[in-house]
């Protein structure tokens, strides 16, 4: 890698690290409560 | 400018390195597939595809973690280098995977008769501004439309049409592919899957990555901080010839420079630029072979004397003018003109 690149992969895997983990966590502390009988099929009022 | 376009270069090696790569692939998607089969089966065709959707998916993150790990793994243990050797075509493979995978959620519409819902999803712009609830889907998109782009331009051919330089920056667009990548998952699958498994999977996978990564960009600073300037001049010290493993290279930095890797061959003392010509590859942490520093990439040559690839190739490299001072190596930093001959016979 030259230079320029090893400056571009110290920037980034940073403020992609604490990017991504932020997300995730956040994610996970906000996903709402499972649903009963909750299917991943699509309704079928939605197929009209 | 022009240039041409050559078939890939089969060769033994990377038969048996893609041979493995599809048999991996059979084997994780067979065993996904029996394991959820069994554990609970479909009850209609939409859940049959939605498993090779979630097999597809997982088997495409999981090759994408390895194949970013690679690279800092093999910069931190050499033992790993024999994976770097094809890991375009691993690249290629996961691209493949994805796109299976998409195709899948295609399928899985087209089979309800309800192909425009996702249109709607991906255009329900007011949704672009919640967290959860995120077209998560319009996320994957984008990563795979990064991947496509990788996957066309892994070929030799782009390699030298876009030079090494610009193609090294375009593929570094794979960091932020899988952070998307993880964040599809994070904002579709684990929203509905309670198990801990996909949140520890995909947590675990990422901190792995990004760990490996600081860890060697770390260890490349501290390499860049080491290297001392001869006092009175602008040469840079390498240390005594011994201190240079015979056969191998020890690597300077000039503050602000490129990294210049010092070769010793016997009683031959050279120094070539770190950056291989073919896809700058570390030279310094290659060695050589019958004569010839060799990339430990993908095993490009050239020859200490002169930094010229043997013929029939054409490739040359940045040379550096060495001397011993006081019993202790020097490089001089301003770099020759490619394939200028500098090494020196030193004893």
């Amino acid at each position: 890698m030259t230079r320029a690149h090893r400056s571009l992969h110290r920037l980034l895997w940073p403020i992609l690290a604490i990017a991504v983990v932020l997300g995730v966590a956040l994610a996970l502390w906000l996903r709402p409560p499972p649903e009963p009988g909750q299917t991943r099929a699509i309704p079928l009022e939605q197929l009209g | 400018m022009s240039v041409a376009l050559r078939a890939v270069q089969w060769n033994r090696d990377k038969l048996v390195y893609d041979g493995i790569l599809i048999a991996g692939v059979a084997l994780y998607l067979a065993s996904y597939l029996v394991l959820a089969w069994g554990a609970e089966p479909p009850k209609n065709l939409p859940d049959a595809i939605d498993l090779w959707i979630r097999a597809t998916g997982s088997c495409a993150f999981l090759m994408l973690t390895i194949i970013l790990s690679i690279g800092p793994l093999a910069r931190l243990d050499r033992r790993f280098l024999p994976l770097l050797y094809n890991r375009r075509h691993f690249g290629v493979l996961a691209f493949l995977v994805a796109l299976v995978h998409f195709s899948f959620l295609l399928d899985w519409y087209i089979v309800q008769h309800a192909l425009p819902n996702l249109g709607a999803e991906l255009t329900n712009w007011p949704h672009y501004a919640r967290f959860i609830g995120f077209p998560f889907k319009a996320v994957g998109l984008v990563a795979l439309l990064i991947l496509f782009l990788l996957a066309a331009t892994s070929h030799d051919f782009w390699l030298i049409f876009l030079t090494p330089r610009a193609w090294k920056f375009l593929h570094m667009a794979l960091y932020v592919a899988y952070g998307l990548i993880v964040m599809h998952v994070a904002l579709g699958h684990m929203q509905d899957e309670r198990s801990p498994l996909v949140p520890l999977v995909l947590i675990g996978a990422f901190v792995v990555v990004a760990g490996l990564h600081l860890r060697a960009g770390r260890r490349e600073r501290k390499t860049e901080r080491k290297t001392d300037r001869a006092p009175g001049s602008g040469w840079l010290t390498v240390g005594p010839p011994a201190a240079i493993p015979d056969k191998g290279a020890r690597i300077v930095a000039a503050p602000g420079g490129e990294r210049i890797a010092v070769f010793r061959d016997g009683n031959q003392i050279g120094a070539v630029t770190n950056l291989c010509a073919h896809q700058n590859g570390p030279l310094g942490e290659g060695r050589i072979v019958d004569g010839c520093i060799t990339c430990p990439w993908h095993a490009y040559q050239y020859r200490l004397a002169d930094g010229c690839a043997p013929p029939p190739f054409t490739e040359k490299l940045v040379t550096y003018r060495v001397r011993v001072e006081r019993g202790l190596v020097e490089v001089d930093p301003t770099p020759l003109p490619p394939g200028t001959a500098a090494a020196i016979v030193v004893g």
